[in-house]
């Protein structure tokens, strides 16, 4: 009959359309819990690791393989910093003495490495013969965030240092050169990063809020306009805006300062991350049948948040921005969650065979790596903020352990 | 244009009444008096289930399990796909299921698949989650009952010239689907 057969047509035809879209761009989202208590077992767990990770020379642990129960003997100055950043934000927020100290005999471990030139301080890479922007950057921001937490400048001068050559390394047009070869003496002009130049740019909104009047701002202004307006044509980003949580950091830094940062930018910024988050949810979708594992890591996942976190941060500093609050605050609590959800427990700490390494640690595929745990922790830490409307990224207090010293040394 | 407005011409693109007056003058469709008679019932249940789909829109993400963001990129998806057979065609997917000759079946497929499409309704469950449901169920409510009043005032046979027109009518507001459908696509995709 014509009816049936009409019928059949149609329904044939939606359930096609239905069912491809409901599977391959709109699976369901999974997310979890987002109460701060468990955020902030979840972000005391992560910088317990990282602390733990701490070795008698000021390094860190690389990576572990809980699969083959190997650990990395790889790397990476970059990271280093990045991690050593983290123990200080955990430091100051959580009043944690253990993170303090092995953030500090980290920064034993980098002054050991520098290498200087013409009133600036550089980190070489393990093998000396370069240095790195991003190093320098994230170097900048952990100094910055012991002084944060500690209120203590003994590391200022070094800071200057490191910040002159955040300054040797920019152009005229706020760009950056990414890497200095130091047998050469200059810089490589081939070398290009697409991250580095956000790591500068916190780095230098930074050195401006502790030394205000320096002329820091300028540089991290230009920095700024650059990225916002070239750095994605220059690195040939296929999708732009790149997903970039140093230059949401280095925006919300200077959300006070009358940013050059137009609201169609942060708001296509903001949306990357989301969308990035929102599929992260949806643990699917277009993933497999595009060849991309179901799901990334947990650093992968933790600078997505804490990109939208920074953005949160700029969208209350920024009444231009605030209309995007509520959705930034949905998304971030989506995001903490899964990390939370995906960081290992005790329990399962428990069953291997170095449970010091696994617990509060991200594995992907059996592997960590101490980046993980860096991203992640600071993304629970400022995720939970936002959700309870936490704008301050500082610690309130001093350190007690930093005051405790200070009056001891006075004494 | 008003908010109202633009939304009232996004669910007209999404019901597409022109398409449902070229299909009620098919010769296998109910006669005009009975399609007149249909109309009322026809519309109040389509208006239910569009309007509902509106009313109901955050119960159908929590449903879903999905994100208001990502329901929009998926409700572009299936907008388009109502879209481009009929911009191809110059007829909804759904307009033969009016063609029927059951009285019964036409009331039916009047009232629910045919401008209560799942298009219409993954549109109005996007567009209440953007623009609010009060204004989507008004616009959505216009736009169903232009599809009935196509239905019930359509005088078969056509002419030559009104039935080009109204194809060209239809394949207008397709194209308009096809544009509001990247449109809600692309926000559910920029959308945080």
């Amino acid at each position: 009959m014509m009816t049936l057969r009409s019928v059949a047509v149609v329904a044939l035809f939606w359930a096609v359309v239905l069912g491809a879209t409901r599977i391959l761009v709109a699976p369901s989202e999974t997310c979890g819990d987002a109460a701060a208590p468990h955020l902030r077992r979840s972000a005391d767990s992560a910088a317990a690791w990282m602390t733990r990770a701490a070795q008698p020379d000021g390094s860190y642990l690389y990576g572990y393989d809980r699969d083959s129960d190997r650990v990395s003997l790889d790397y990476n100055e970059v990271r280093h910093a990045g991690v050593t950043m983290a123990l200080y934000q955990a430091a100051g927020r959580f009043d944690d003495a253990g993170a303090l100290a092995a953030a500090d005999a980290a920064v034993a471990w980098m002054e050991g490495r520098l290498v200087r030139g013409e009133g600036w301080a550089a980190l070489p890479t393990p093998d000396g013969r370069r240095a790195k922007l991003g190093s320098v950057g994230l170097a900048v921001v952990a100094l910055a965030e012991r002084r944060l937490a500690t209120g203590e400048v003994r590391y200022d001068a070094l800071m200057r240092e490191l910040g002159a050559f955040i300054a040797r390394m920019q152009r005229p047009d706020g760009s950056f050169h990414a890497i200095w070869l130091i047998d050469a003496g200059s810089v490589d002009p081939t070398a290009t990063s697409r991250f580095y130049p956000g790591e500068a740019l916190w780095a230098l909104a930074l050195l401006h809020e502790a030394f205000p009047g320096a002329g820091w701002d300028r540089r991290a202004r230009a920095a700024a306009r650059y990225l916002i307006e070239q750095r994605d044509e220059d690195e040939m980003i296929p999708f732009p805006p790149l997903p970039d949580h140093w230059l949401a950091y280095g925006l919300a830094e200077m959300a006070e300062w009358d940013l050059p940062a137009d609201e169609a930018f942060a708001r296509a910024l903001a949306g990357r991350f989301g969308l990035l988050i929102r599929t992260e949810a949806q643990e699917g979708g277009l993933r497999p049948v595009l060849g991309k594992p179901t799901r990334i890591s947990g650093g992968s996942l933790g600078v997505l948040v804490e990109g939208l976190a920074a953005l949160w941060r700029l969208s209350v500093a920024d009444p231009r921005l605030s209309h995007l609050t509520p959705a930034i605050e949905e998304r971030l609590a989506c995001g903490a969650a899964i990390l939370a959800r995906r960081q290992a427990g005790a329990d399962e700490a428990a069953g291997s065979a170095r449970p010091s390494l696994v617990e509060g640690a991200w594995f992907h595929h059996g592997e960590t790596r101490m980046d993980d745990q860096q991203h992640a922790f600071s993304a629970l830490l400022y995720a939970g903020d936002a959700l309870q409307g936490r704008a301050q990224r500082g610690p309130d207090d001093l350190l007690a352990a930093a005051v405790a010293a200070d009056s001891g040394a006075g004494r | 244009m008003s908010a109202l407005a633009l939304l009232a011409l996004a669910m007209l693109a999404a019901v597409n009444p022109p398409a449902v007056m070229l299909a009620a003058t098919r010769s296998e469709a109910p006669d005009r008096a009975r399609r007149r008679r249909l109309a009322v019932p026809a519309l109040a249940l389509a208006v239910a289930v569009v309007g509902g789909a509106a009313l109901l829109h955050d119960r159908w993400l929590d449903l879903l399990e999905v994100s208001a963001a990502s329901f929009s990129l998926a409700a572009g998806i299936v907008m388009l796909a109502a879209a481009i057979p009929a911009l191809l065609r110059g007829r909804t997917v759904e307009a033969g299921l009016l063609a029927t000759g059951a009285g019964r079946a036409y009331a039916a497929a009047l009232a629910a698949p045919v401008p209560a499409s799942p298009a219409a309704r993954s549109a109005a469950v996007a567009y209440a989650e953007r623009d609010g449901a009060g204004a989507t169920l008004a616009a959505a409510a216009m736009a169903l009952a232009a599809a009935a009043a196509a239905s019930a005032l359509a005088q078969a046979p056509l002419t030559a010239r009104r039935e080009l027109a109204l194809a060209l009518s239809a394949r207008a507001l397709a194209a308009l689907l096809v544009v509001l459908g990247a449109g809600l696509a692309v926000d559910g995709l920029r959308a945080v």
